[in-house]
């Protein structure tokens, strides 16, 4: 018992973190507490969550993604202008088709120009951003005539929200992928030492890649429930979206120097910052404080984050 | 006299041909209202450079600038309504060297990645300008204030002649005190760095802190040319200041850079921006534009590298022929 609450430390604390705020949310306005808002939150869980799963494979290999908000966009608009024409699987399937597409855009420009993952992420942020303002021409495509579409964001299976189902899966696969797979181990390995990873024959730009294509296809499945939410395919969604999945997995306790993931670290992160956000729009604070506190929560996991590595690199300095 | 080397001035004969081309071209470019509205142009960009092109020698980044310069256009509008114009200078300097600090105190006593943390704070600080005022924007409307932004001496426009003097300053640090070898050697190897005796978390937080001071004397003159300080303003300002420091040859990895060519590369990007709009190009499309410039930019930083892998090689062939 003692071992499982010393291993799981950041986990544990984290939960903790969240029933007290809920708590105390729930006390300053009691409609938190209701059915229809839990529900709620578990729906705003799903949209970062996802992403935030992509993210951490991304993180592990030692790069993130900044575009992953334009991401969102561009598949926003893609899917409504196929859907309406052409009907939902093959939008689906542009869709999943794009992203890898972007995914690989990314790890290309990454590992063969030899840009840092921010700066080569940061030019494709602003070109996707582009390329989906251009295809939606400015204005947002309404999706009334697809009702099917509405499943994603608001249909259940035996009472469960979907979007809820959905992320239980993305979930169940990427523990699966990550902590079982020999991709997993390689993925590791890479963020933690390329050089080494290299030598002992691994194809570290393969991985690279690899990383930045799971990042955008669970991005197309949040950018789903985003577009079945709003019902338009809008080119200026997920503006903010790229510091709330990085919030989401640094929180987690990801390590930001690679190496080193923690999947349930990121899913626990993703309901404590959907019970914040919840707590303070239900409590009627403006968005603006909002954004305030989520940038402050990313600062405080970061210095958390700087903290712990250090003491890493100390005990290793004593014990070697 | 001394050899100039042409491969690390590539912006300038780029700048030099562009000119050129947009002379014989356009009718429009070559009016002398034009170019001084390019050179007006270029300050603003420019300045927040001078300081990025610091930071980027030094292998990190600062994404948190145009935050930064919502804020403080913030702070300014309001000391000035309220107080005073000198008051109000001096009271930005000191908030944007006291963000700047922000920055770097994070970035540098608890290791914490530069680009991660300026993230966070590029919604904070911005979070912090709408709250201070409720969104809602201040009218400045001193005229010496505005002399700022759209005063002239002689004929060159007087933001640009701030750019020149806070440019030559930085040139200086840079190049001839041991701040500024230091800010080189810890893009070069920071592990060096600190087993020779650098304290280099002193000299990361002082870089953070010249670039918050940058980023004041940005906002001054952004907010003289707009008239008013609206937080909305410079959202993409990060990105502007970024692609003008790689347009000027600064390596991305860090330990080298130029202030000089980060000033040619301010009035480039000033030139092709202008002349988008001289060619009624849609702002859809500007927005891709800017994407491709830097990505352009980059490809320069990529290429640069491979001809000196490439010459290294050959020199290693033929020094083993021998």
């Amino acid at each position: 018992m003692k071992k499982f609450i010393l291993k799981h430390s950041d986990n544990l604390s984290l939960g903790a973190v969240i029933i007290m705020l809920f708590i105390g949310f729930s006390i300053m306005q009691p409609n938190m507490m209701t059915a229809f808002n839990i529900k709620n939150i578990l729906v705003q869980v799903s949209l970062t969550a996802i992403a935030a799963a992509g993210m951490t494979f991304a993180y592990t290999a030692g790069v993130f993604d900044m575009s992953i908000g334009s991401i969102l966009a561009l598949v926003s608009v893609v899917v409504a202008k196929t859907a309406t024409t052409y009907g939902f699987f093959i939008a689906l399937a542009a869709a999943v088709v794009i992203a890898v597409m972007v995914g690989v855009v990314n790890g290309l420009i990454v590992t063969k120009l030899g840009i840092q993952a921010f700066a080569a992420t940061l030019v494709t942020m602003i070109l996707i951003r582009g390329i989906a303002v251009l295809i939606a021409n400015g204005a947002d495509i309404p999706l009334y005539s697809m009702e099917g579409i509405k499943f994603i964001s608001s249909g259940t299976i035996a009472g469960i929200p979907f979007p809820i189902i959905l992320t239980v899966l993305v979930y169940i696969f990427s523990y699966i992928l990550y902590y079982t797979t020999v991709f997993g181990m390689k993925l590791r390995s890479v963020g933690s030492n390329a050089d080494a990873s290299k030598i002992s024959g691994i194809k570290t730009n393969r991985m690279v890649i690899a990383a930045f294509v799971l990042t955008a296809v669970t991005a197309v499945l949040s950018s789903l429930i985003k577009t079945a939410q709003v019902m338009f395919g809008k080119s200026t969604i997920g503006e903010d979206f790229a510091l709330d999945v990085m919030t989401t997995v640094i929180l987690g306790g990801t390590l930001v120097t690679g190496g080193k993931g923690n999947l349930t670290g990121t899913l626990i992160a993703s309901i404590l910052i959907a019970v914040i956000k919840n707590g303070l729009n239900i409590n009627n604070v403006n968005s603006y404080y909002q954004q305030l506190i989520i940038g402050i929560i990313l600062i405080f996991a970061l210095i958390v984050n700087g903290i712990k590595t250090m003491k890493n690199e100390r005990q290793i300095r004593r014990e070697g | 006299m001394k050899k100039i080397n042409w491969g690390k001035h590539v912006v300038v004969v780029i700048l030099v041909g562009f000119w050129l081309v947009m002379f014989v071209m356009n009718k429009n470019f070559r009016l002398g209202d034009n170019l001084a509205s390019i050179l007006r142009e270029a300050a603003t960009a420019g300045i927040a450079a001078l300081g990025m092109t610091l930071i980027i020698i030094m292998g990190d980044f600062d994404l948190s600038i145009g935050s930064m310069v919502a804020l403080l256009g913030i702070i300014m509008a309001g000391v000035m309504n309220t107080v005073g114009l000198i008051p109000s200078l001096i009271v930005v300097c000191v908030a944007g060297m006291v963000c700047g600090l922000v920055n770097g105190v994070i970035i540098a006593y608890f290791k914490v990645p530069a680009f991660i943390t300026t993230l966070g704070t590029y919604y904070s600080f911005r979070a912090i300008a709408y709250i201070l005022n409720n969104a809602n924007t201040i009218m400045c409307t001193n005229p010496t204030f505005l002399k700022i932004g759209n005063g002239n001496i002689g004929v060159i426009p007087i933001p640009f002649v701030i750019l020149l003097v806070l440019g030559i300053v930085l040139a200086m640090v840079l190049n001839r005190t041991v701040y500024g070898r230091n800010v080189r050697a810890l893009g070069n190897s920071e592990k060096a760095c600190r087993i020779s005796g650098i304290n280099t978390k002193r000299v990361k937080m002082l870089a953070f802190l010249l670039m918050g001071f940058c980023a004041a004397v940005s906002t001054m003159i952004i907010t003289a040319r707009q008239a008013c300080a609206s937080p909305d303003v410079a959202i993409n300002f990060h990105f502007e200041a970024i692609t003008v420091v790689v347009l000027g040859g600064t390596k991305l990895i860090g330990g080298e850079g130029s202030i000089f060519n980060t000033i040619i590369a301010a009035v480039l990007y000033a030139s092709v921006s202008n002349c988008l709009n001289l060619y009624h190009v849609d702002a859809k499309w500007q927005r891709i534009c800017m994407g491709l410039i830097l990505l352009v930019a980059f490809s320069f930083d990529f290429i640069q590298r491979l001809v000196v892998t490439v010459r290294e090689n050959s020199q290693k062939k033929t020094v083993q022929k021998v």
